[in-house]
């Protein structure tokens, strides 16, 4: 097995129901993205799994071992549960150097012979060797997030919890990471939990993203199934653009949107052009539809000048169905 | 269930925190009411203010007051023009300005008033140096003598107060003013002054307060004058002959009664009147020019009053202490370094008294470190009733005047029934001084912990860390700045505390200030001013090395 699994997870603070009863398991090995939009509930439930949050309900198992069970009593504390997390703003011990930062988890534990091999080691696989004897704020960025990385994996720990590591950093900085960060994760073969607000890094990096929204999981699928196949309305406006067919109903993406006819089957659309911005490598096109369908977003290859009427189709088989 | 244990044993700590405060802060304060309310075996809420009228007692209270509105308006118009000086013209770049400012603040009011007292009286060094200026000797040692004296060691306070709110309120909200057509008078008048009387307001008030709970420089320029106010009062009822604990705790709880007014009036004001006045980050600080006069008449402005609030009672300390003759005066084969020697000299009773103020301010500062950190820690961010009310109880002794604290210390405990015999002994000045100065740590430590993000433990938990791993390699070593500030500032305000020290000390026991105090009074002035310049100058140092410290961690 080797899973980890949430039963009926939930958590309220006051009168707000942060997360309503979930249930959730991660396969071993596996890099798996929470998703969804500020106070979706992700960060909540990322942070009752590192046991910083005590849930209202439900149970956690870690390979077959139970660490949270509001029925059985069982709360296993944020120390023994052996997980490695990357905080948001990486939370770096402002006094300790980076080799200390690293080793705090090993010194916790009493660890004493190997110690020194194993934070060089950690060290070694961010690529910071050299830097242990720095403070944290005599490093940049990019540098802080690979000492915050090597803290979280020098216990080599059956899961690495990842809460909105990128959004600290600039933008150009957060793309390069985003490959650096994945690869880490990769090669130290760990099992990762990510958080996220941003659908770029849920697409890109996850092997499985679970999208949430007030509280709620709406759908878990890898990134093709969450984009090509939504399950619910909001999943399908959340990831990537969506054109409708009919309300909630019937979806299409912008990149199936034809300017030509290809097959007699195809559905065909009157439309007139409402703005037209380059891209560089393409226009990306509004449309503004007849027949009461709103507003499109398509892709041409050539300009088309605002207010002109087109002709637009698309083949049955892209025409997708939001159902649960 | 771990999580459950930690919840019962902060409960046990607030529990803990709470009983110890209510011991130590509250029962002296309680007692003191009780003991003026609690007259011919019935409760009288107005038996205080009986007593006083009854024994004419109201003219000290009368002259609380209106020493405490002259100080006001006096402070108000030495405050007033620094702090637009140096928030609107070029002037504002000499930030030494403010450090140096700090010291007439930090300099402790016996001590400047008999600076004071040294350059004016009679014989004084002003006539020495002018003789023609002993027409103003009688001028001085009156009631405007006194405002003159006070308010030059509380004006800083209500300077830094304004600047910091001229500052604030300068560059972006005045040009917003400008910009939508506001005429220079408009924008005073809408923008300006309406931001900054909150400041102004609280400002005063805690200079109110502060002045009416003042004790030494009534005891040394108002003794000699004959101006008596509520704090002196009550200082002659307990220590000298005939004893009246009913007329001094009837003093103490009015005086307390109107400290508690004022800073319950003061908190309104800032809860509800205080402004978020973030200058935007782009914020361009727009600086008046000025014409060669403007630039002249600052920096005379600002020499008269350093001259005046450091230089004269400062120079005439230092002088009296170097003089071998007094009557010989000011001359230059007049000086000598004897009485420093004297001072220093193993076994005799200055040097003993020295190394008993050192001796007590470590103990009491340590004592005091490890208390408030308790309670700061207890405190956190202030959410639940139980953080709010330790929060407020330890920071109690700074609200209310040091005397009255110190008059219930010593009804609480030299009652009959106190089974703990600490009355008169080393201990209880500890004791004192650790409740006197205990805010100072609460404060500091309580400032430090609201600037470690909770992320910071957090990650420690996470990685395997137990609570006491986290709080021992994070949380301690982090909250460390604030610790050792705490320290410093109650072993320095410790060394030189005169009223507590006068009040408590055991018969035969003597510290720096007490031994100043008593040189002054018996006329060995050169004995006493020495020992001013060691203590004040070995804390004040100390004092502005801590503050120069901390200004330079927060620009990292």
């Amino acid at each position: 097995m080797g899973h980890i699994v949430m039963n009926h997870l939930e958590k309220s603070f006051g009168s707000v129901q942060a997360l309503r009863p979930s249930s959730l398991s991660i396969a071993k090995g596996s890099f798996t993205t929470l998703l969804g939009p500020s106070g979706c509930g992700k960060t909540t439930l990322l942070r009752m799994l590192a046991g910083l949050e005590t849930p209202d309900g439900g149970e956690i198992h870690v390979n077959g071992e139970c660490y949270y069970s509001k029925v059985k009593h069982v709360n296993k504390p944020a120390h023994q549960r052996k997980f490695g997390m990357v905080f948001q703003d990486f939370a770096l011990w402002p006094h300790m150097t980076v080799f200390e930062n690293v080793a705090f988890g090993l010194r916790a534990a009493g660890m004493k012979a190997g110690l020194q091999e194993a934070v060089l080691d950690a060290l070694a696989t961010v690529r910071l060797e050299g830097m242990e004897k720095r403070y944290p704020h005599q490093l940049s960025g990019g540098q802080q997030q690979r000492v915050a990385f090597a803290r979280a994996i020098v216990m080599k720990p059956q899961l690495v919890l990842f809460d909105e590591p990128l959004s600290a950093l600039d933008a150009l900085l957060r793309d390069e990471m985003r490959a650096e960060l994945l690869h880490l994760v990769k090669e130290a073969g760990v099992t990762a939990l990510y958080v996220t607000h941003d659908q770029t890094e849920a697409m890109s990096m996850s092997d499985e993203v679970v999208v949430l929204q007030g509280g709620e999981i709406l759908q878990q699928g890898t990134p093709e199934q969450i984009y090509s196949a939504p399950e619910h309305p909001f999943v399908a406006r959340f990831i990537g653009k969506s054109n409708w067919l009919m309300k909630d109903k019937w979806m299409l993406r912008p990149e199936h949107v034809r300017f030509r006819e290809a097959d007699a089957e195809d559905h065909r659309f009157e439309a007139k052009v409402r703005h037209a911005s380059y891209m560089g490598d393409r226009y990306e096109v509004e449309l503004e539809m007849q027949e009461n369908l709103g507003i499109w977003t398509a892709y041409s290859p050539s300009r088309l000048l605002v207010g002109d009427k087109v002709q637009v189709y698309a083949s049955p088989e892209h025409v997708h169905e939001v159902v649960s | 269930m771990q999580s459950s244990l930690f919840k019962n044993y902060a409960w046990l700590g607030m529990g803990l925190a709470l009983v110890l405060l209510g011991m130590l802060v509250l029962a002296p304060l309680l007692i003191v009411f009780g003991t003026s309310l609690y007259t011919d075996q019935k409760l009288d809420l107005l038996a205080p203010l009986q007593i006083i009228r009854q024994s004419e007692l109201s003219e000290v209270l009368f002259n609380s007051i209106w020493l405490g509105l002259c100080v006001i308006a006096a402070t108000t118009v030495l405050a007033f023009p620094l702090a637009w000086v140096m928030a609107k013209t070029p002037l504002r770049r000499h930030k030494w300005l403010d450090i140096v400012l700090l010291i007439p603040f930090m300099t402790p009011p016996y001590i400047g008033s008999m600076g004071w007292m040294l350059f004016m009286q009679t014989n004084g060094y002003m006539e020495q140096f002018i003789p023609a200026s002993s027409a103003l000797t009688p001028a001085f040692f009156s009631f405007g003598g006194m405002v003159a004296i006070m308010s030059l060691h509380l004006f800083p306070f209500l300077y830094l107060l304004l600047r910091n709110a001229l500052l604030q309120i300068g560059g972006s909200m005045e040009e917003a003013a400008a910009v939508h057509g506001g005429g220079f008078l408009y924008r005073l008048r809408r923008i300006v002054l309406p931001l900054l009387l909150s400041s102004y307001v609280m400002g005063s008030l805690l200079i109110f307060v502060k002045t009416i709970a003042e004790f030494g420089t009534p005891a040394t320029f108002g003794r000699k004058i004959g101006f008596y106010v509520m704090t002196s009062e009550i200082h002659k009822y307990i220590s000298s002959w005939p004893i009246d604990f009913g007329k001094a705790t009837s003093l103490a709880s009015v005086l307390l009664a109107a400290c508690l007014v004022m800073w319950y009036i003061q908190s309104t004001i800032s809860s509800r009147y205080s402004y978020r006045l973030v200058g935007g980050k782009g914020a361009i600080k727009q600086t008046a020019t000025m014409s060669r006069w403007g630039w002249a008449l600052c920096w005379m402005y600002i020499g008269v009053l350093l001259i005046a609030s450091i230089g004269i009672p400062y120079f005439s300390i230092i002088t009296a202490s170097l003089l071998k003759l007094r009557g010989v005066g000011l001359a230059w084969d007049n000086l000598t370094l004897q009485h420093y020697v004297d001072l220093l000299t193993p076994g005799s009773a200055s040097l003993e008294a020295l190394l008993n103020s050192f001796g007590l301010s470590i103990v009491a500062s340590t004592i005091a470190v490890v208390l408030g950190t308790w309670f700061a820690l207890t405190v956190q961010r202030s959410r639940t009733p139980g953080q709010k009310l330790v929060d407020l109880f330890s920071l109690l002794p700074n609200t209310v005047p040091g005397i009255v604290i110190v008059v219930g210390l010593i009804l609480l405990w030299n009652a009959k029934w106190m089974p703990i015999p600490l009355y008169n002994t080393y201990g209880m000045v500890v004791l004192t001084y650790v409740i006197l100065f205990l805010p100072y740590t609460v404060q500091y430590v309580k400032a430090s912990y609201g600037q470690i993000d909770p992320m910071l433990l957090q990650a420690g938990q996470v990685f395997g860390g137990r609570r006491l791993y986290v709080l021992r390699r994070i949380l301690l070593p982090l909250l460390l700045p604030g610790m050792l500030a705490g320290w410093m500032m109650t072993f320095t305000i410790a060394n030189r505390e005169l009223v507590a020290s006068l009040l408590v000390l055991p018969p035969s026991m003597k510290t720096s200030a007490t031994y100043i105090f008593a040189q002054f009074e018996q006329g060995e002035v050169s004995m006493g001013m020495a020992m001013a310049v060691i203590t004040v100058g070995i804390t004040t140092v100390l004092l502005l090395a801590m503050n120069v410290f901390s200004s330079q961690q927060k620009v990292e």
